[in-house]
């Protein structure tokens, strides 16, 4: 039974009580909240997901209302993992962002059996691409052309997965975040896709969340093979162009990307050195035309 | 887990003291069991007791994942701490300043068993009061900076605390915390700081020591219990469980070398206290003996089930069967004591009326600053 | 004057075409060395791994990189640079 086939008066009464647990990209998420917003974007956004019986999640997070005087005027929301704040009060209307974000917060400072890197992740032909870059550079807008138009498989769009056992990459999708101006371009590029309604005014702007496609939802298990790392930069209007860039250079890149790197070490070292060592090397400078940018990125995976 | 639960379903204690219960949980129980562990900060201490006794293959593969995780944050962690040791040892021994290491920084120098699975927000250490300006001078050209704070709270750490506030290294961030006495100064319980001094031992690090183990011990309880900070005593108390477990198992008389020794520094009714709720909490046995030469130190009935009240409610994580009373309310007034102990009735006053109006205020302030 | 690879700690190295990455596991910092460095380094870390002089130093450089043309102050500058981050020490 899949998230979408839950009748609402039922969701919110498992939210309430002992918490809705469900599939969450590989993750089981338990979750209490009384907020019936954050539940709406819920069941739109993880509509494919599966329900859990099993007594057993891997994280069992609350997203609740904040206490105190202020908060009869200002009603706010907090995030929380068993008694662990790792965000402020943010205002009620922000609650399904900051839970999502509550989500990546999660992923990044507990799965240390992975090397976690601050990349989307997308995948064709059983490659993967791998597209690090800062806030802005368009990683989400790419991804999400990517997996809503160009036939890859969704990962990630924030946080790849590397097992330093087997080197391959592990898929987590949930809900791309797309911010501002992406939030139109990706509506008009993508006219069936389906958008969380959009929340004004956080720190990142303005913030609306993009389902996942079901064939990466249903996918989720299958790892991946690096095939390229490629280094995004959205210029508006500038002219494409994609060039080769060092292994030793991208590899300090991909270093200072990732989150754990420091706490696993040497394990870390060498899960880097053979996953930049498997894949090409890339700087991706694209303006405004994303047929051109998925054309340009179905060539790094063509054998 | 609301409410008042059974203290049947405090799981976590239970597999701290026997980790060999472990292979029996089911799933529901496991579930209980993470999120205890997450909840307390102990989740590195009980991946790293099941390691030890290698119990790690029979747990369930989707639980082992967070255990392995755990422990490798654990390990990491203690690597960085040792680094920073040596790293604050190098920039005191050009002043010829040896410094005694406090709290998890000593478990981990001393070797004890309290070091495992720990995590710790920064690194503690005692300097003597007359070398302390040095400390912080040498300190200051080696990277670490005192955190900004306002003056009423510099003025209050410097002037009524027992420690400078807190300092950060400029490129590391590890927060360390210098001591210079090893209680708090004014203090309605006299305690007899200079004796700390005479049994300082050297740890199994070059150029750092560390407290005598029965000392260790003392001061792990004092500020457990006159604190007045409960957000990790649970966490706090398991480490003195394992301490005196370790201690008493390891070194033949060393329960009267304990009680005697708090006895000297005027630390028997602290001692008192701990070892009745680790008795209550994680069944510690203590001699008959040693229990009746601390019994000498037990406060009047009245006190006594007071204290037991607000005690047994902040040191056991909310929802695992702790007491009756309300934690948050039990916690306050923990708090309001720890103060009253620290400091005379007029100071103590000004303190709370300034933590209370004036902190709120400036916190506004910085915040609107903040915005604009 | 020789140097070494530190006894400290491990230091693990990759080699890759632009610079060689270096992670001193001791201290948990990383490297990118290219060039000449890469090339100094590279000699310290060549099996069988051991004490090495100024001259050696001096002559790898010289055949991998024939036109830079280093003068033995040149190789000593990086020596003592990569002996200030931890990755080599003097024998």
């Amino acid at each position: 039974m899949t998230l979408v086939d839950l009748p609402s008066s039922e969701l919110l009464s498992r939210a309430r009580e002992y918490g809705l647990v469900f599939q969450a990209g590989r993750f089981n998420i338990r979750l209490h909240t009384r907020i019936p917003a954050v539940l709406k974007s819920l069941q739109l956004m993880y509509a494919d997901q599966n329900l859990v019986d099993e007594p057993f999640a891997d994280f069992t997070v609350r997203v609740t209302r904040g206490s105190g005087i202020r908060c009869c005027y200002h009603p706010q929301s907090v995030f929380s993992l068993n008694g662990a704040r790792p965000f402020a009060p943010l205002p009620l209307a922000h609650a399904f962002p900051l839970l999502e974000w509550g989500l990546n917060w999660c992923v990044s400072q507990h799965c240390h059996q992975y090397l976690v890197i601050h990349a989307a992740v997308v995948e064709k032909h059983g490659r993967a691409l791998i597209l690090p870059g800062l806030p802005g550079s368009g990683k989400s807008t790419l991804s999400a052309a990517l997996t809503g138009r160009g036939g890859w498989r969704l990962l990630s769009d924030e946080l790849t997965l590397i097992d330093p056992k087997t080197g391959c990459v592990h898929a987590n999708p949930r809900p791309i975040s797309l911010k501002n101006a992406s939030i139109e371009r990706i509506r008009s590029y993508l006219p069936q896709a389906v958008l969380s309604p959009p929340v004004h005014d956080t720190v990142k702007g303005t913030v609306a969340h993009l389902r996942p496609p079901r064939e990466s939802v249903l996918a989720q298990t299958n790892d991946a093979i690096p095939g390229a790392i490629v280094f995004p930069r959205f210029e508006k209007g500038a002219k494409l162009q994609l060039s080769e860039i060092g292994q030793g250079d991208t590899f300090m890149r991909m270093a200072d990307n990732a989150f754990n790197y420091s706490i696993l070490g040497a394990v870390a070292f060498r899960a880097l050195t053979t996953l930049v060592e498997k894949s090409l090397c890339r700087e991706f400078v694209y303006g405004g035309d994303l047929d051109s940018a998925l054309e340009c990125m179905e060539s790094l995976v063509q054998q | 887990m609301k409410g008042r639960a059974a203290p049947a379903q405090f799981v976590l204690r239970d597999a701290l003291l026997n980790p060999r219960m472990v292979p029996t949980l089911d799933l529901a129980q496991w579930d209980r069991l993470i999120q205890q562990a997450r909840s307390t900060g102990l989740l590195g201490r009980l991946a790293a007791l099941l390691r030890e006794q290698d119990l790690l293959e029979q747990v369930p593969a989707q639980v082992r994942w967070h255990l392995d995780s755990a422990y490798t944050l654990y390990r990491a962690h203690s690597e960085d701490i040792l680094l920073e040791v040596e790293h604050i040892t190098s920039a005191l021994r050009v002043a010829n300043i040896r410094p005694v290491l406090l709290k998890g920084a000593a478990y981990l120098a001393a070797d004890d068993r309290a070091r495992m699975g720990r995590l710790f927000s920064d690194v503690d250490i005692f300097v003597p009061r007359e070398q302390l300006n040095v400390a912080e001078e040498f300190l200051g050209w080696q990277g670490w900076q005192l955190e900004p704070l306002s003056g009423y709270d510099e003025r209050y750490y410097r002037q009524w605390m027992h420690e400078l506030p807190p300092m950060v290294h400029r490129t590391r961030g590890i927060a360390l915390d210098v001591h210079h006495s090893l209680l708090p100064l004014t203090s309605r319980i006299h305690f007899d700081h200079s004796a700390f001094r005479d049994r300082i031992t050297a740890s199994r690090l070059p150029g750092v020591d560390t407290l005598a183990a029965e000392d260790r011990i003392l001061h792990s309880a004092a500020h457990l219990l006159l604190e007045g900070e409960f957000d990790h005593a649970f966490r706090d108390l398991s480490d003195l469980h394992l301490l005196i477990e370790q201690h008493t198992a390891s070194e033949p008389g060393f329960w009267n070398t304990l009680t005697d020794r708090a006895g000297q520094l005027g630390l028997a009714r602290v001692l008192y206290y701990a070892l009745r709720y680790l008795d209550r909490i994680f069944f510690l046995e203590v001699p008959e003996e040693s229990q009746h030469e601390m019994e000498r130190s037990a406060p009047g009935p009245v006190t006594r089930r007071m204290m037991d009240g607000l005690f047994q409610r902040a040191l056991v994580p909310e929802g695992m069967g702790g007491g009756t009373i309300d934690t948050s309310l039990a916690k306050s007034l923990l708090y309001l004591r720890s103060h009253y102990l620290k400091m005379p009735l007029p100071l103590l006053v000004r303190h709370l009326g300034h933590k209370a109006f004036v902190t709120p205020l400036e916190y506004r302030a910085e915040q609107e600053q903040h915005k604009a | 004057m020789s140097w070494r690879l530190p006894e400290s700690g491990p230091i693990l190295w990759h080699a890759f075409p632009d610079g060689l990455v270096v992670f001193n596991a001791h201290r948990k910092t990383t490297h990118y060395l290219p060039d000449a460095a890469k090339a100094v380094f590279g000699v310290a870390c060549t099996p069988p791994t051991g004490v090495h002089c100024l001259p050696e130093f001096h002559q790898a450089v010289t055949e991998a990189l024939p036109d830079a043309k280093p003068t033995k102050a040149d190789i000593l500058a990086i020596l003592e640079a990569l002996e200030r981050q931890g990755l080599l020490e003097k024998a």
